[in-house]
């Protein structure tokens, strides 16, 4: 009798601890969110900021000046205003505060007063679909962003160097340490899970007739020519064009040549950027345009702030003087030439695209979550993140009046997800209510039924 | 409709007019043995043999062999100091000295193969 109460309880016991226990974590996942938690909050011993002060989640991963006005005084971005041993040629915060700018000395470190560039701060969304080019991998601004071997795996080695040390002198293992390999793997399998992981395939069977037409002119060869250089609305070359094996190319489109940029009108000292290369050639990386209408300002020096500006940019002397612009021109027999409904119609077209993304990455987000409830980790980050992708979906609808039904059910995705947040009891249901709303979202903007057909084929 | 034999020859002409070695300026802070994706894979790790600066030719012994290497103007010459705890910088010709601890980086040009870049290790200090 007591050798079965014996085994009845040892029974009991172990039934408990088996339910209690987690799932094993799948090792890639594993090593993503390792590599999400390094990013988020590794200083690698330097002067306090983390990869997640100039990238951070809830806001595309990257910054602005709106951002930047939310962060507090003593946020390790705005090191440089109080630590004296960086009070000088290690950030403008005039720059940073207003027009969301850093400061890069990538042509060298050998006279700082004079020798560097500002620049805004890249996303780190969709990597995996648009760093790969012919020429080796293209990181940074002007595709040449990391020591070593140049890869996206090297290159937060380049970014603690650069931007974590505590003094300008920038010496190893006493103003900040270097990323160990496990670190730079874990670091680069998270940044290339951000994001889409594959091509968006155009055209999509939009709903909206404007971003319809955007879409259209988009791939137009004698209108937009846009896929050219941004195939796919991504950052990949046209491979009947450039070739199938081209990927991300570089190149001189004038940006550098505005007039009247926002960095210069503050009267801070805002050297030439000569872009790739040392000596630079003037030529810079291609960005995908999916993740475009909500991580603005756009080019490399944030000097225009709206997407309809940015693509009306391709309308005006400094792209069409420009090596690209030339390029374009002898190629087709004209230059750019939009009249202003077809450069919203583009922008549109951008906005839809971005909105339609941030739908995927959201329901990806939430999914996420409900994974990671299984295995009793914190879910929290993913939850705060897709909250605020909802936010960005709605507004950049509603910055090019499209889609009020969408943005309806965005607004209620939005609800669900902070209600989730908030209860952790009530969590899995509101995600579930979320997931649903966002299809909705989805549904309003995209043929579906067309989709699934194409999808089919 | 493009006309892709011009886009084709005027991208190639875009892409010569580059230097080709980019932003690698933060390289300058990496230790001998501690580039990544290149220290151990792609560079030679080795004590500097006899150097010829009016030649533009130095050798580097490394554990295996010694091996002639080329210079050329564009090549960098950087002095890792971080085992002195200072600041490395720039270097000149005249710091390629016999014996010291050095890394070297390989750049293929239309002539061959030069030194993209050299590290020396520094160790101690020298008065001049």
């Amino acid at each position: 009798m007591k050798h079965l109460v014996g085994s009845l309880v040892t029974a009991v016991v172990f039934a408990a601890c088996s339910a209690a226990l987690p799932p094993p974590l799948d090792p890639e996942l594993e090593l993503i969110l390792r590599g999400r938690d390094l990013f988020l909050t590794e200083t690698f011993a330097g002067n306090g900021r983390t990869c997640g002060s100039c990238h951070p989640p809830d806001n595309n991963f990257a910054i602005d000046q709106a951002f930047v006005a939310t962060l507090p005084a003593t946020d390790p971005l705005f090191v440089a205003e109080r630590d004296p041993n960086l009070s000088k040629n290690f950030e403008n915060p005039t720059l940073m505060r207003n027009l969301g700018l850093i400061l890069e000395n990538q042509d060298g470190f050998d006279d700082l007063e004079n020798n560097f560039n500002m620049r805004g701060v890249p996303h780190t969304l969709g990597l995996r679909t648009s760093i790969a080019s012919s020429e080796g991998p293209r990181t940074g601004w002007s595709g040449d962003g990391s020591p070593g071997d140049g890869s996206l795996r090297s290159f937060a080695v380049g970014a603690v160097i650069q931007h974590f040390t505590k003094s300008l002198n920038r010496i190893p293992e006493v103003d900040f340490r270097l990323p160990t390999d496990e670190e730079l793997d874990a670091m680069e399998a998270f940044q290339l899970s951000l994001g889409r992981q594959e091509e968006v395939q155009l055209p999509l069977p939009l709903r909206h007739v404007v971003a319809l037409r955007g879409q259209e002119i988009f791939n137009d060869a004698t209108s937009g020519k846009c896929f050219a250089c941004h195939f796919n609305a991504g950052a990949n070359a046209a491979p009947d064009i450039f070739g199938a094996e081209a990927g991300n190319l570089n190149f001189n489109t004038g940006v550098e040549d505005l007039p009247d940029q926002p960095a210069d009108l503050f009267g801070e000292k805002n050297p030439p950027d000569d872009g790739f290369g040392t000596p630079g050639n003037g030529n810079f990386n291609t960005p995908s345009l999916v993740e475009a209408a909500d991580t603005g300002p756009f080019f490399h020096n944030n000097s225009v702030e709206t997407i309809e500006a940015a693509v009306a940019f391709y309308n005006g002397d400094a792209f069409n003087d420009s090596p690209a612009g030339q390029l374009i021109e002898g190629a087709t027999g004209s230059g750019i030439n939009l009249d202003a409904t077809q450069v919203v119609a583009v922008a549109a077209f951008l906005r839809v695209i971005n909105s339609l993304d941030n739908i995927r990455e959201i329901e990806t987000n939430l999914e996420m979550s409900r994974e990671l409830t299984l295995h009793k980790l914190d879910v929290l980050g993913f939850l705060g993140q897709s909250r605020a992708d909802t936010e960005d979906a709605a507004q950049v609808l509603a910055g090019g009046g499209l889609h009020p039904e969408a943005i309806r059910e965005l607004n209620r995705a939005h609800a669900f997800i902070e209600a989730a947040i908030v209860s952790e009891k009530h969590r899995e249901a509101r995600i579930l209510d979320a997931i649903a709303a966002l299809g909705k979202a989805r549904a309003q903007v995209l043929d579906e039924t067309a989709m699934l057909q194409r999808s089919q084929k | 409709m493009f006309k892709y034999n011009i886009i084709i020859i005027a991208f190639g002409l875009l892409l010569v007019a580059s230097d080709g070695y980019g932003q690698k300026a933060t390289e300058i802070y990496v230790p001998v043995g501690k580039s990544p994706g290149i220290s151990g894979e792609l560079s030679i790790i080795g004590t500097m043999g006899h150097v010829e600066i009016s030649a533009l030719t130095l050798a580097v012994k490394d554990s295996v062999k010694s091996q002639d290497i080329k210079l050329d103007d564009k090549t960098k010459i950087w002095l890792d100091n971080s085992k002195l705890k200072i600041k490395s910088m720039y270097g000149t010709p005249a710091d390629l000295r016999e014996g010291v601890l050095v890394e070297v980086m390989l750049r293929k040009t239309g002539s061959g193969t030069v030194a993209e870049w050299i590290k020396v290790q520094r160790q101690e200090i020298k008065s001049d």
